[in-house]
């Protein structure tokens, strides 16, 4: 089953000049658990309800980042996480898996394992 | 009168209320038992068995379409739902099942039923519709052996850990590529690099206690499995995304194989408890004579509790095969719709009834055995009126029930269930009390279609 890869110019991220901190969160539903990681720099890596720092705002922009994740629901019931990436004092935006996703592979509720990628441009 | 039902129960389970097919097998079921069920009595044992943590139950036991094949409320339709299972549960943490105070108890185990009958006897000779309502949660939900916690822990350890692996491998194969874009490496160098970069991993020792080896091994192996068309290759945003998905493919089988025993395990913490468990039920039955909505009548509610002890094996660490439930129930009977099934010159007035009983059940392997005695306490006062005046009478109507009931499970999804006793036979009639029921039992909705035998 191969890896359900967003489309990569969908998730855009307009930040400031600032050195407002650029954070990523991860909130699971329906008992789903998760593994999220991605490279910058450092590979950091979150699980469910966990709030990590990217970068700053004026050492992010103009670069993207690419989100590798893994899921799975013990209790049998939907995957759904939603990953929320947002500037302090900025803007925002928000991707839920699986809701949102759009990629080439249709998404395929009957997987007991997905593993998906996604990537964030920071403009 | 020998009463024989022959019935079909086919079990929905799903977790959902939005539709979502995952193609799994679905954990073993029980018969059902639900109080919306009982209270209008549309199964034969009246002890309920405690319930499995299921989200939805549907027992169907006649077909949904009317004779000209439209759709119609069907006769003898009972769905049950955990309201807990069907919300969010945000960042639920799976060791929490664990806990075991009062107030979790009674929230995570709180289900509501529906059950709809057109077979409601309301005396010898007449029945109507009903629609009964039921809600039953647990107050305590008994013990779980040091060993099988240890095992639920460890997999579910194991399986944040399988996360990892998947997601960290193909970030690092990012940070690979963001360092060689374009240039030309062997094949071993970015296994190498991935290797030593999961060896000096925070979260992967922590998981492992340090102990690094064997996921390095199991890793490795899988690296080296995949297949390039060319080594040393180019670096490129195609090559490094095949090779992810080669890996997120191979290493989908050890994910596979450990969210298969986290789910066991699951399964095992949820119904594999021993000690004392405490159930509280209460329903409610709803009448339309004329099948007017607006013309409706309760005829019955009941609130009832089930004690049930089953012993621990220590030398096994497991469970007894052996069960035994206590049951103590009030059921109160509306006058008001039972005198207007009565000729005009008499009424009734019945006290609450009591019930109290008790069962042993015993299962072992495919089967499960049990036996249930109740005792009712019930009297009746009939008032008659002739010639102006009112002669009264006290009923003694005071009964038991009897009932022997045998499982078997088929498959995981399929229970026969058969039963064989003595209702209360609260009625007078020539047709006697004893009751035969079989039904099959067919758990279908979360799982491969062909798991569903032909």
């Amino acid at each position: 089953m191969p890896v359900f890869r967003e489309k990569p110019d969908k998730l855009n991220l307009n930040l400031s000049t600032s050195s407002n901190k650029v954070r990523i969160k991860v909130d699971c539903y329906f008992g789903t658990q998760v593994s999220v990681s991605f490279y910058h720099g450092s590979v950091v890596t979150l699980s469910c309800r966990e709030n990590k720092e990217i970068d700053i705002s004026n050492s992010l922009k103009g670069q993207a980042v690419v989100f590798n994740g893994s899921a799975n629901n013990p209790d049998g019931g939907q995957v759904k996480i939603v990953h929320k990436i947002w500037e302090e004092n900025g803007n925002s935006i928000e991707y839920t898996i699986s809701e949102d996703y759009s990629g080439e592979t249709p998404w395929d509720p009957a997987n007991n394992n997905p593993s998906y990628e996604f990537q964030v441009n920071f403009s | 009168m020998k009463k024989v039902i022959c019935s079909i129960f086919v079990i929905l389970s799903a977790f959902s209320l939005v539709a979502q097919k995952k193609d799994k097998s679905l954990e073993a079921i029980s018969a059902p038992s639900m109080p919306s069920a009982s209270i209008i009595g549309s199964q034969a044992t009246e002890i309920n068995k405690m319930k499995s943590l299921k989200q939805i139950e549907t027992a169907f036991l006649t077909n949904f379409l009317d004779s000209n094949q439209n759709l119609t409320l069907p006769d003898n339709f009972s769905v049950e739902f955990n309201p807990y299972l069907l919300s969010d549960r945000k960042n639920f943490n799976y060791e929490s099942y664990l806990e075991n105070d009062f107030k979790t108890c009674f929230i995570r185990n709180l289900s509501l039923s529906l059950t709809t009958t057109n077979s409601y006897q309301i005396n010898d000779t007449l029945s109507s519709n009903a629609i009964g309502f039921g809600a039953r949660t647990i107050l305590w939900n008994g013990k779980v052996n040091e060993s099988l916690m240890k095992k639920y822990f460890k997999t579910i350890g194991m399986n944040q850990t399988n996360l990892h692996i998947d997601s960290k491998v193909r970030a690092y194969l990012q940070a690979f590529k963001s360092q060689h874009m374009g240039v030309s490496k062997k094949v071993s160098e970015l296994i190498d690099f991935i290797l030593q970069n999961l060896e000096k991993d925070e979260d992967l020792n922590l998981a492992m206690d340090g102990n690094m080896n064997q996921l390095i091994a199991n890793v490795k192996l899988i690296l080296e499995s995949i297949q390039v068309t060319e080594d040393p290759v180019t670096i490129t945003d195609d090559f490094i995304d095949d090779f992810g998905d080669n890996f997120a493919e191979k290493f989908v089988k050890e994910r596979d194989l450990v969210l298969a025993e986290l789910k066991k395990a699951l399964e095992d913490i949820q119904h594999k408890r021993y000690g004392f468990r405490v159930d509280v039920n209460y329903a409610q039955a709803f009448s339309f004579p004329t099948i007017d909505f607006d013309n409706q009548i309760s005829p019955r509610w009941g609130l009832w509790s089930n004690i049930s002890y089953k012993p621990n094996i220590k030398s096994q660490e497991r469970p007894s095969n052996l069960e035994f439930i206590a049951l103590a129930r009030l059921i109160a009977n509306n006058d008001e719709f039972i005198n207007k099934y009565q000729p005009v010159d008499t009424t009734f007035n019945s006290d609450l009834i009591f019930d109290l009983g008790i069962k042993g059940m015993y299962e072992y392997k495919k089967v499960s055995a049990s036996i249930e005695y109740i005792f009712r306490r019930n009297t009746i006062d009939e008032v008659i009126i002739h010639d102006g005046k009112e002669f009264k009478n006290s009923i003694n109507n005071d009964s038991y029930k009897f009932m022997f009931s045998l499982d078997y499970r088929f498959t995981d999804n399929i229970i026969v269930s058969y039963n064989l006793g003595k209702s209360f036979g609260q009625y007078s009639n020539a047709n006697g009390n004893l009751v035969t029921d079989l039904s099959v039992n067919i758990a279908i909705g979360d799982i491969k279609i062909s798991d569903i035998p032909k």
